[in-house]
């Protein structure tokens, strides 16, 4: 009787901690949706805005917005949300909104539009038309909306710096036979000595 | 206590031919996938040197090498994990790691570390990998840290889930089954939400592969790691009070 009333107030016990310990983890997972801290490691920083886009954006107090006519489910849509966010880590008012071309159609033919896709940004009473979003494009539209046009020429996007691989046939085949016959085979080897040797014991 | 128990597990998988021929299985499998996208990579740079903004060699080479390399770990963790505290109960040995002075949380966590520490090194040797591709080019070294780092944390989740099914199971099979459902739940639980422009927040932050995608790309987020350090105490504190539990009704 004793011993069941231990183990009851140990598991008791247990149990609380393990609650409380999982409250922490829901509050400690609250608490980073809310503070958010980003850092780029990619050497070209291709996930990051150019200098220039920023430089950019930082003449434009006003907020800008974007209307893209893409239709519902293209993966198109999931990059451009990429993209905006990348500029709303600089600038929190610049909005996006999707419209489908097929849903509005005489809003589309009004705006005599060759391709189902096209972009429209907006600052303050000025829009222009893109056919094409991508940082380049827009900052290169966005730049015509500010009085830096002195300031910023050109803008250059971040690029991949590795896009060359000088192999040989030789050295592709030296690492095929490396990867998939020398290497298992050492591993398959050593299996089988261990094995061996277990047994031997 | 803890490192000692898990450099025991650790040894344990090293003595046995198992993680031996796990490693050359996997050695062959990634290393075809490897070289395939190697190939690839060579067959059309010359058209990706022409384009704007087109993906480079870790692009098209090391992330989905590791993209691979994750979808295999869901496969192999739970052959990897399903016996880690189940037979020690099957053959009667958890009694004498629980008369042993051992917390609970000393045997979970070795358990853990030594299982994990198997996994780690399949990790190094997918890591070893993409240094071959100095030879004939350069790598983007910020981003294949980043890969890296996204498959030693969803190894390190995957290996928690794997240890909890394993003290709750009965059987090595039913641990294994099980740790696959839920790994694989989570993995896909983002899939419909891909082409989503307004995803569902909840899905997609609860989804393994949202996460280890996104710290692929080398733009590294608080909430990512954050993400996955929680998923990894929330199934080991499952772990230990499972086992508390256990011991409790010994």
């Amino acid at each position: 009787m004793i011993i069941h009333s231990i183990h009851q107030r140990i598991s008791f016990k247990n149990s609380l901690a393990t609650i409380l310990i999982l409250l922490l983890i829901a509050l400690t997972s609250w608490i980073s949706n809310k503070y958010i801290y980003q850092v780029d490691i990619s050497n070209s920083s291709t996930n990051s805005l150019t200098l220039e886009s920023q430089k950019v954006i930082k003449y434009l107090p006003e907020s800008i917005d974007i209307t893209a006519f893409i239709e519902k489910g293209q993966s198109l849509r999931i990059q451009i949300i990429k993209l905006i966010n990348l500029y709303k880590i600089h600038k929190k008012n610049i909005s996006l909104n999707f419209i489908d071309p097929e849903e509005y159609s005489d809003q589309v033919d009004a705006d005599n539009k060759s391709t189902k896709i096209v972009f429209f940004v907006n600052y303050q009473n000025h829009t222009k038309k893109l056919n094409y979003l991508d940082e380049h494009s827009l900052t290169q539209a966005l730049i015509e909306f500010t009085n830096a046009n002195d300031k910023i020429k050109e803008v250059t996007i971040n690029e991949s710096e590795d896009r060359v691989l000088n192999f040989s046939e030789k050295q592709i085949f030296a690492l095929n036979l490396f990867y998939l016959l020398l290497l298992p085979s050492v591993f398959i080897i050593l299996g089988l000595i261990i094995r061996q040797h277990r047994k031997s014991k | 206590m803890i490192l000692t128990i898990a450099a025991q597990e650790f040894k344990s998988h090293f003595i046995s031919p198992l993680a031996w021929i796990l490693m050359a299985v996997l050695q062959i499998i990634l290393g075809y996938l490897f070289l395939t996208q190697v190939e690839t990579f060579t067959l059309m740079q010359d058209k990706l040197l022409n384009i704007t903004g087109a993906p480079g060699l870790t692009d098209v080479i090391i992330t989905p090498l590791f993209s691979n390399a994750g979808v295999i770990f869901l496969l192999v963790t739970p052959l990897l994990t399903m016996r880690v505290i189940c037979d020690e109960r099957r053959n009667k040995t958890l009694c004498l790691l629980f008369s042993a002075p051992v917390t609970n949380s000393d045997i979970i966590l070795g358990k853990y570390l030594g299982t994990l520490g198997l996994m780690w090194v399949i990790v190094i040797l997918v890591g070893l990998m993409p240094f071959t591709l100095l030879l004939g080019g350069d790598i983007d070294t910020g981003k294949f840290f980043a890969n890296g780092m996204a498959l030693i944390l969803l190894v390190a989740a995957f290996a928690s889930t794997g240890i909890l099914m394993s003290t709750l199971a009965e059987h090595p099979t039913v641990a294994a089954i099980s740790t696959f459902g839920i790994l694989i739940v989570l993995w896909l639980l983002n899939i419909n939400q891909t082409m989503s422009d307004k995803p569902n927040e909840l899905i997609q932050g609860l989804s393994l592969l949202y996460h280890y995608q996104n710290i692929q790309t080398g733009l590294i987020d608080s909430r990512d790691i954050i993400y996955f350090l929680l998923y990894i105490c929330t199934f080991i504190v499952l772990s230990i009070y499972c086992l508390a539990n256990q011991r409790l009704q010994k």
